[in-house]
């Protein structure tokens, strides 16, 4: 028999010295490369060939070698099992036709996620957004996808983005409160780059606030809740028919460009029961897999929008970190620039791409001197109350961001570029909301007023008209 | 027994460890090996999960094989995630102490509860080791650490009873000074269908050594060999397997119920082509239990399975439960913007406060027999016996279809037909027929 320590990788630690029952190793003061004490094989005549020694050592550094045995030859490097296809984009619905129905914008959230090929959920019950947990807890069975729930929201995050990386689309859906307790996660997920849809039907807060009643005031936590530097996507319903819709573009985004994508809803919309137009086609993007021999799963790709994305299971050995890594995966947290290569990666993956993520609704801009800009359940009567303004005869125009986050700031600055308009109002349930935003837009170029209610409900078309007519004086 | 060459070309995905030395994160990697290489599963079906801290660092990135290094204590959060949507997976999460009981402390006792199939390796060391020493859920009373200056003044957990309490269905005990044990051990928790918890108690030579006065790495060794045993008397220092039972698991449960869903055949209703609605403004009004909701619901679907546009909202809240409720239907073949609407067309009202609270300036009103009190005047009105035909063809509780049926025939709001599909596709198969039945009874007779 003989003993060999592998003096690169030892550390001195003198456990093998004191685990020996044969005592053929003993303490030395020759130190290696890192200066530590390597223990010398003193008495390798009295090896037993326990491999006590082997069993017991924290570096994997010592070899107890029977020479009468050939060397084992190393098993051949497990190859990662072929790509599976890309499936095509098609429809695969088992509870949903064609048709116009009536269902609650909560529903419809539901009823979108399993449209846009959601395979899990995980959840906790809150007001008002309980009702998609409910939704997916029947409809997922149904459709062979899964539901849990979950002893928490940061939970139920995480089981989202543990499912993901198992292959599967996921979703989970919360009000303000768990949105808080979200945050932590929804930065891993930008960080690894995973796809999933985080669905916040805002409440009344701070805290527990009015639990029942609807508000929005958590634009600002969407997009600067997670700690460290991120953009983030985040789409905001103002019909039910919306809150189906956008429930797909959530997934498809979250799919194309690998990240976590927030739908904005509110109580107001996700507890409203509307008519929706279910489509007869319906587009799905799904993520793409490695092909064999790949071993960059993140970060910049060579060619697309995301590099390609295997699941747990399929032999790619995916090392998947919170921590700042490389392409290949690798905890990097030391090397300045591998830090500033993959966060602005993650940033610029957003910004660059704003022309295909940002959308918006206008009307009535060409003449406008006055804008209303307001998204969510307020868009409604914004709307509304735009229509009778004009009406009678005051020019006023419509602005709703469809894209919070990306905000439309480019298509915002084109309209105040042409100098009509001498005034903006925003209407929204919060008193800070998504102002700030629009602020920093208009820069000092306009009047800006806001037009902001809290409460627990949502501005009627009169108070909106009300406001407009105080403007137009 | 593997050769040890072997064990790290099959097993280490990088060299060296980052560890202190003398730490006993390497010796639970080693065993940890050992037992995946003697039972030969396949490294592709291996996830490994990690939280933070020293316990993360173990295995992640350093054991080949899919690993997933998550936030502080969430490991088996999102473990439970990939484990329900790939059963499959052969799941192994590290986890520390203060990863595991203490920030992560609600997530170990649900994912014992839940008997997910996992097996956790809890390395215990008594302290935070990575943060730099402070005091842990397991440190001992008394004990000074970097934040216990005058001695920890709380308790320590004992981890294995607390999963066991939580319902973890094998849990067991070593020491790094027990390696052949421990292997044994993680063999058999590998094996075991649900989850399996194995508290593995490990030196930190440095914070809890050094720092804390724990002594050096074979100090500490030695005392694991000294003081814990099966039989030792104090419950924290006792070894070996506790608990070894069979429950059912969350994951195989998940695939018993969407094999069953999935399987089911379901009429899935297409689109049905009615005769034109009317663009109208319906408020339902009642007591809360009349099923005030549910009506506006079957005729809101009802609409817009005639083409419209349906806007639909109701009071929630302490405000329906007993007291006056309402919900609006819109119908339109307009966009509807205003989501607070007032002045309804039509009031449909099934009580005497419903008819005080809303009946006000409404220009029709269709009344049910329970309400007893005189409707506003200039009001047109239309009595409709809905409890009354409900209650003779079998439930009072079908009254508010019949009032709908009334609706129907007052203001020709939707066909029939479309009511009677609605009810079909809204309403709980239980009761659909009788709701049917009376809504049509109140039509016929509100027609003539």
């Amino acid at each position: 028999m003989s003993v060999r320590i592998d003096e690169r990788y030892c550390k001195g630690c003198g456990i093998c010295v004191f685990m020996c029952p044969k005592k053929v190793l003993e303490e030395s003061e020759a130190l290696n490369k890192k200066g530590f004490a390597v223990p010398k094989v003193a008495h390798p005549e009295n090896c037993i060939n326990c491999h006590i020694c082997e069993q017991h050592c924290p570096e994997f550094a010592i070899d107890v070698l029977d020479e009468k045995k050939a060397a084992p030859s190393p098993s051949a490097a497990q190859k990662p099992q072929a790509a599976p296809k890309v499936p095509t984009s098609t429809r695969e619905m088992k509870t949903l036709a064609p048709r116009t129905i009536l269902l609650q914008g909560d529903e419809a959230i539901a009823e979108g996620a399993i449209a846009a090929g959601c395979k899990f959920y995980g959840g906790y019950p809150i007001t008002p957004a309980t009702e998609i947990a409910e939704g997916m807890s029947r409809l997922l069975p149904l459709n062979g996808g899964k539901f849990i729930q979950t002893e928490d929201e940061i939970s139920a995050i995480g089981a989202a983005i543990g499912a993901s990386w198992a292959g599967a689309k996921s979703m989970t859906a919360t009000s303000g409160p768990g949105f808080s307790l979200m945050q932590e996660n929804i930065g891993y997920a930008v960080m690894t780059e995973t796809p999933c849809v985080i669905v916040d039907v805002q409440r009344s807060g701070p805290s527990t606030g009015q639990a029942t009643k609807p508000a929005q005031g958590d634009a600002m936590q969407a997009r600067f809740g997670s700690h460290g530097d991120y953009e983030i996507i985040a789409l905001s319903p103002s019909s039910v028919q919306e809150c189906f819709d956008l429930t797909i573009r959530a997934f498809n985004l979250s799919e194309k460009y690998r990240v976590p994508v927030i739908i904005l809803a509110d109580g107001e919309i996700g507890h409203l029961r509307e008519s929706v137009r279910i489509p007869k086609k319906i587009e799905i993007l799904n993520r793409r897999m490695p092909e064999q021999g790949i071993s960059n799963f993140f970060g910049k790709p060579e060619q697309g929008t995301a590099a390609p994305m295997p699941a747990f299971g399929t032999g790619h050995f995916v090392h998947v970190t919170g921590s700042t890594h490389k392409e290949d995966g690798m905890r990097d947290v030391t090397t300045k620039e591998v830090h500033e290569r993959m966060v602005k990666w993650f940033c610029d993956k957003i910004n660059e791409n704003k022309d295909d993520l940002v959308q918006f609704e206008e009307k009535f801009i060409e003449d406008a001197e006055i804008l209303v800009i307001s998204y969510g359940a307020t868009a409604r009567p914004a709307l509304g109350a735009v229509q009778d303004a004009r009406k009678s005869g005051m020019k006023v125009g419509f602005f709703r961001p469809v894209t919070i986050w990306p905000s439309p700031e480019k298509r915002l600055r084109e309209i105040l570029a042409k100098g009509k308009i001498k005034k903006i109002i925003v209407s929204e349930m919060a008193l800070r909301g998504y102002f700030p935003e629009i602020e920093r837009i208009v820069a000092g170029k306009c009047e800006l007023v806001h037009n902001s209610k809290i409460g627990g409900e949502i501005h009627t078309k009169d108070e909106i008209l009300t406001a407009i007519k105080e403007a137009n004086k | 027994m593997i050769a040890m060459e072997e064990l790290r070309q099959k097993y280490l995905r990088v060299r060296p460890f980052p560890f202190c030395p003398g730490c006993g994160g390497g010796m639970v990697l080693n065993a940890f090996s050992r037992a995946i290489d003697n039972l030969k599963i396949p490294q592709e079906d291996i996830l490994i999960i990690a939280g933070i801290g020293c316990s993360a660092w173990i295995p992640s990135p350093f054991f080949k094989a899919d690993t997933l290094h998550t936030t502080h204590g969430r490991s088996l959060a999102f473990g439970t995630g990939s484990k329900v949507a790939n059963p499959k997976l052969k799941m192994i999460a590290f986890t520390g102490d203060g990863d595991g009981t203490g920030i992560g402390g609600n997530h170990l006792i649900h994912a014992a509860r839940n008997n997910v199939d996992m097996v956790v390796l809890c390395i215990n060391n008594n302290i935070y080791g990575m943060t730099g020493g402070q005091v842990a859920p397991t440190t001992p009373h008394e004990a000074k650490t970097a934040t216990t200056p005058y001695g920890n003044p709380s308790n320590p957990f004992d981890a294995c009873k607390l999963v066991e309490g939580a319902g973890a269905t094998f849990v067991a005990r070593w020491t790094t000074a027990h390696p052949p044990q421990l292997q044994k051990t993680i063999e058999k928790a590998l094996q075991h269908k649900g989850f399996s918890f194995i508290e593995v108690m490990s030196q930190c030579p440095t914070q809890y050594g050094r720092k804390a006065g724990g002594g050096n790495a074979i100090e500490m060794l030695g005392r694991f060999k000294a003081d814990y045993s099966t039989g030792a008397a104090d419950s924290r220092m006792r070894l070996g397997e506790f608990v070894n039972i069979e429950k059912p698991e969350l994951c195989e449960e998940i695939d018993k119920m969407v094999a069953k869903a999935s399987a089911e055949k379901r009429e899935i209703s297409e689109q049905k082509n009615f005769a034109d609605a009317t663009p109208m403004h319906v408020r339902i009004a009642g007591k809360g239990g009349q099923g005030i909701v549910l009506a506006g619901m079957v005729l809101g679907h009802a609409f817009a399975s005639c083409g419209m546009n349906v806007l639909q909202t109701q009071s929630y809240g302490s405000e329906a439960r007993g007291g006056a409720c309402k919900a609006d239907v819109i119908a339109s073949k307009e966009q509807i913007n205003d989501l607070s609407p007032e002045n309804p067309d039509v009031l449909v009202v099934m009580g005497n406060e419903a008819l005080e609270k809303y009946g006000k300036g409404a220009p029709v009103i269709i009344m049910d027999d329970t309400v007893t009190a005189l409707p506003p005047e200039g009001a047109k009105v239309v009595r409709v016996p809905a409890t009354k035909i409900a209650k003779e063809l079998g439930s009072a509780m079908s009254a508010n279809a019949g009032m709908l049926g009334g609706l129907a025939a007052v203001s020709c709001a939707v066909p029939k037909e479309a009511l009677a599909n609605s009810i079909k596709e809204t309403v709980d198969a239980r009761f659909a027929e009788t709701n049917t039945k009376v809504m049509e009874k109140c039509f016929e007779g509100a027609k003539n």
